[in-house]
């Protein structure tokens, strides 16, 4: 079995990084893993050829994402299916989804124009962040209208009602998903140190469980993250990501390489393809399928 | 009262059936459809809705039952004892009318009108002659009337299925004014809404045939060419737009030294008419109004007709030649009749085909007219090819110079003289 | 029926003047069309809902790809959908699903940075674009290291394709339902487009890199190279200015696909023009 993992630049390397444990996993069940890094080396476009069973998809970059997207076009089985890597990298369009999922999510905007944003701000702070961004990079809690002109950006900027959590711990709450398992982690934001990354761990609650396997429904997934803030005794989920770091999960890299491996097996037997993983999800429409009509899935509702 | 329409199509109900209704007619309809007549007497209406533009009316006929035309016993009856009769069938299908409606006239006490829906001049005459062929005495039918009818109303489509239980929707726009031929009537017909007796009935249908009718069919052959998709569309292209204009003009010459000026009707009525043809509101596809070329290019049908009509007296019929060629070359999967004329192309000229299919005299100048027509069109016709533009002849896509032969073209493009 | 355009507002018009054409006939033949301006939206993502039976989505920036996005969950039907949009615009994607589709493409390189180039330049000049999904601007053609070197100003990473320096023109080929249209200008000064007759050859590489990605309104952008053309680029909003009376077969295909929509038929139709080469 050939495994690929495209990661970004130091992340295979990393001591903190899931990554490493997971390819030591991989490599000691028999696997042939190749690290990828996503760091702008020249692709030749005729050498991007499906040649592993399985790519997974690591990395958050967009370049990474366009080359895990053009690995999906030629045909390769990707992990998470790159429609929803993609689709959830996108907030506007997992914000959509999510709440049409039955999942609540903050009140939310996207514009072009920070100053539209001003009106929002009426009703308390905003939460401003890249519409396409990852990491949590370029997050800003806006509080005045005169904040808005800093933001000026070239890209659209998606905004979310900043909830103000219930408790006074002041700590994120990240619930992560792999398979049946949903396990929580408390953490500090913004991470200085390393133990602040490592957070610490939480039993997630009945509702929490449920708003995080909604989201995987949203997208037909079951390894991701997302990110909660508990405001008014309900969970609300303000940010997902198909492939995050995991940490402060026990076991974390034995139980992602069993997810990889199985998905790996799959493929390899020709039982998985991108396609048909992302099929179960409504509304993720796989650009690959050309031959398929133009009509999205989701249009089979009736009108 | 009681009137029988044998035909439940977009004439027989979407027409004749609504003004009968209208009138106080109880209908019954003949249908050949089993399905249909049971749909008709399951759910004992449908609809008819009027469209142009912003405005639309939709009218519900009720009061509907149906017999299937396989109960000959019971079609009979129903003969025998309605007051008004309409037949509305397609011409081709008279003869089975006849057989169909022969015995119940026959057994009548009364004379009655039937009116008979069809585009062509001399429908009523051709239904009363087969009539007398099938019955002895033959009296016993004569004395009934046999009035052809020319329909102004474009009836362009039918929505729903008999299979269900929901009304059927029969589509057209407002028009609603007929003609009817005094000589073909013998008993007394009542007045209907929007109805005209004529005595110049082939004059009448005439002028409907050979503007209206024509001008439709150049927008739809004229847009399969360019590759439109509906006729509202077609008509809105400037080029095609100028050609239909010009082929009904022709018509209109046609028509006035055949029948005087008051006949042919004028150009306020071509401006009239091309407002017709864009009325969104009907949908109507190019393919639709193309279809059956072949018995669109017989000799005394909408563009032959008019061609030789216009020729006749000294016009020359450059526009509709170009349509007749528009015509020979119009393809649709799954009809016969275009079929049957892209065969006759292949194996033969343009004006052995229009010799053929059209009845043409091989010296009449509008042979060869078409077959020059045909020349500028000719030359990349395939199938899936459209032309970009009819003035230049340019079209979306050329063979390239090593290309083999194309899918539809004639034999030869030269006017054959036949020994 | 009701059709949506999402497009930028080109001032003073709501639409670009083809667009503005093709909406003033729709709205003759009885449908609504409202220009739908991703900038000038509010952006409150709740109130992104479903208001039109269809949309046209015409503009791709980030924003109204987004945008679109939200519609289409919202079980909006956008022609072209915005995940195809998206792969359309993403080069690298898009030159991969073109291989797997058999048509042929030029070599094509990604990079991170332009400077990463310089040794491809041996062999020959390249069209060098900005890639990925906050790129813009239009190719380059870069035939030397000064002129790599001048190209500060483009975005990372790039996008490079080989250019044949014998190819003085740039052809496209529209297609709008099936129907195919090929436009040409002299590249790289030329402005204007005109019309240009199309081979069997080539309407069957464009129609073949139209269902790569299930489109039946897209442009194709081709090169010549040693005699052979090939697709450079795929877009979902066609080139239809140059195209002989554009508007009113844009009209036509976006009537029909309304109507379509509002009847439950079938989107995708195969008309007259469409695969039968």
């Amino acid at each position: 079995m050939r495994i690929a993992i495209l990661h970004g630049p130091g992340s295979a390397t990393e001591g903190g990084s899931v990554i490493p444990k997971i390819v030591r996993t991989l490599r000691e069940r028999g696997a042939i893993v190749e690290l990828m890094p996503m760091d702008g080396t020249l692709t030749d476009l005729r050498r991007l050829q499906p040649t592993h069973d399985l790519y997974v998809l690591k990395a958050g970059t967009a370049a990474a994402l366009s080359i895990g997207g053009a690995l999906h076009a030629a045909g390769a089985s990707t992990f998470n299916p790159h429609p929803a890597v993609a689709a959830i990298r996108d907030k506007v369009v997992a914000a959509t989804r999510l709440a049409r999922a039955g999942v609540p999510i903050p009140d939310s905007w996207c514009t072009a124009s920070p100053a539209t944003l001003a009106r929002a701000l009426d009703d308390g702070p905003i939460v401003v962040k890249p519409h396409r961004g990852s990491q949590g990079s370029g997050v800003i809690v806006v509080r005045r209208e005169s904040e808005l002109a800093s933001l000026a950006s070239p890209t659209p900027l998606f905004a979310q009602r900043y909830l103000a959590p219930d408790g006074r711990d002041g700590r994120d709450r990240k619930l992560y998903r792999i398979g049946a398992d949903v396990f929580g982690v408390r953490r500090v934001w913004p991470a200085r140190r390393h133990a602040d990354k490592l957070g610490e761990p939480f039993e997630p609650s009945e509702a929490e469980r449920d708003v995080t396997v909604r989201c995987g429904a949203a997208f037909g997934i079951d390894v991701y993250g997302v990110d909660v803030v508990l405001s008014g005794g309900r969970p609300r989920v303000i940010d997902m990501s198909s492939f995050p770091g995991f940490k402060g999960v026990p076991d974390a890299a034995p139980r992602l390489a069993d997810r990889i491996w199985d998905a790996a097996e799959r493929a390899a037997g020709g039982g998985l393809s991108a396609a048909a993983s992302c099929s179960a999800a409504p509304g993720v429409r796989d650009a690959r399928d050309g031959e398929a009509g133009s009509r999205p899935a989701t249009a089979e509702a009736s009108r | 009262m009681k009137a029988l329409v044998v035909g439940p199509g977009r004439i027989g109900c979407g027409f004749a059936g609504e003004v009968l209704r209208s009138a106080g007619y109880e209908l019954v309809v003949v249908a050949r459809d089993p399905a249909m007549a049971a749909h008709l007497n399951r759910v004992g209406r449908y609809h008819v809705r009027m469209g142009h533009g912003g405005l639309a009316r939709e009218t519900a006929v009720d009061g509907v039952r149906a017999v299937p035309a396989s109960s000959t016993e019971a079609v009979a009856r129903e003969v025998a004892t309605c007051d008004l009769a309409a037949v509305a069938v397609g011409a081709r299908n008279l003869p089975a009318v006849a057989d169909l409606i022969a015995p119940g006239l026959a057994a009548r006490d009364r004379p009655v009108n039937v009116l008979v829906f069809e585009n062509e001049p001399d429908a009523g005459g051709r239904l009363r002659a087969l009539m007398a062929e099938r019955v002895r005495p033959p009296a016993s039918v004569e004395r009934h009337g046999y009035a052809g009818v020319v329909v102004t109303r474009a009836m362009t489509g039918r929505l729903g299925s008999p299979a269900s239980d929901r009304p059927l929707t029969f589509v057209g726009d407002f028009a609603s004014r007929f003609a009817v031929e005094r000589r073909g009537l013998r008993a007394d017909l009542r007045p209907l809404p929007g109805m005209t007796v004529t005595d110049d009935f082939e004059a009448s249908m005439h002028r409907k045939l050979f503007v209206f009718s024509a001008g439709h069919a150049a927008t739809a052959y004229l847009g399969h060419l360019k590759g439109y998709r509906f006729v509202h569309t077609a008509i809105r292209d400037p080029e095609i737009r100028a050609v239909v204009h010009a082929a009904m003009r022709e018509g209109q010459r046609g028509l006035a030294a055949r029948y005087g000026t008051d006949a042919a009707g004028d150009r306020v009525e071509l401006e009239a008419i091309v407002a017709r043809f864009e009325n969104a509101s009907l949908a109507d596809p190019v393919c639709r109004v193309a279809r059956d070329p072949s018995r669109k290019l017989a000799a005394t049908d909408r563009l032959v007709g008019a061609a030789r009509l216009a020729e006749a007296a000294g016009v020359r019929a450059h526009s509709l030649a170009f349509v007749i060629a528009a015509a020979l070359s119009f393809h649709a999967e799954g009809d016969p009749s275009a079929e049957q004329v892209e065969s006759a192309m292949r194996r033969g000229s343009v004006l052995g085909t229009l010799i053929r299919l059209s009845g043409l005299d091989p010296l009449e100048p509008l042979g060869h007219r078409v077959g020059f027509a045909w020349s500028r069109i000719a030359r990349s016709r395939y199938h899936e090819n459209f032309l970009l533009s009819l003035r230049n002849g340019s079209w979306a896509w050329e063979p390239a110079p090593e290309a083999t032969a194309p899918v539809a073209r004639p034999a030869d493009t030269r006017l054959e003289t036949p020994a | 029926m009701r059709i949506g355009v999402i497009a930028h507002r080109r001032w003073p018009a709501a639409l670009g003047p083809l667009m503005s054409e093709a909406a003033r006939l729709l709205v003759e033949w009885g449908v609504d069309v409202e220009a739908v301006h991703p900038e000038e939206s509010s952006g409150d993502v709740a109130a992104l809902g479903r208001e039109c039976d269809l949309y046209l989505l015409e503009a791709r920036s980030d924003l109204a790809l987004s945008l679109a996005g939200a519609l289409e969950a919202d079980d909006a039907t956008i022609v072209n959908p915005p995940a195809v949009a998206v792969t359309c615009r993403d080069r690298l994607v898009a030159t991969r699903i073109l291989q797997r589709a058999g048509v042929p493409v030029p070599a094509s390189y990604a990079v991170a940075h332009a400077g990463k180039l310089a040794p491809l330049l041996e062999d020959g000049p390249l069209l060098v674009t900005p890639w990925g999904a906050c790129a813009g601007g239009g190719s380059r053609l870069v035939r030397d290291i000064d002129e790599l070197d001048a190209m500060t100003d483009v975005a990372s990473p790039v996008f490079a394709q080989r250019h044949d320096a014998r190819d003085a023109r740039l052809r496209s080929i529209a297609c709008v339902g099936g129907q195919l249209f090929g436009v040409e200008r002299g590249w790289p000064d030329d402005e204007g487009y005109e019309p240009f007759p199309l081979t069997p050859d080539l309407c069957e590489l464009a129609l073949r890199a139209g269902r790569a990605f299930g489109m039946e309104l897209f442009g194709v952008d081709l090169s010549m190279s040693d005699g052979r053309p090939h697709v450079t680029e795929v877009s979902s909003v066609p080139r239809l200015s140059s195209v002989p009376d554009g508007a009113l077969r844009l009209a036509d295909y976006a009537y029909d696909a309304v109507r379509r929509v509002v009847s439950d038929e079938p989107l995708r139709t195969v008309a007259r023009g469409a695969g039968a080469l």
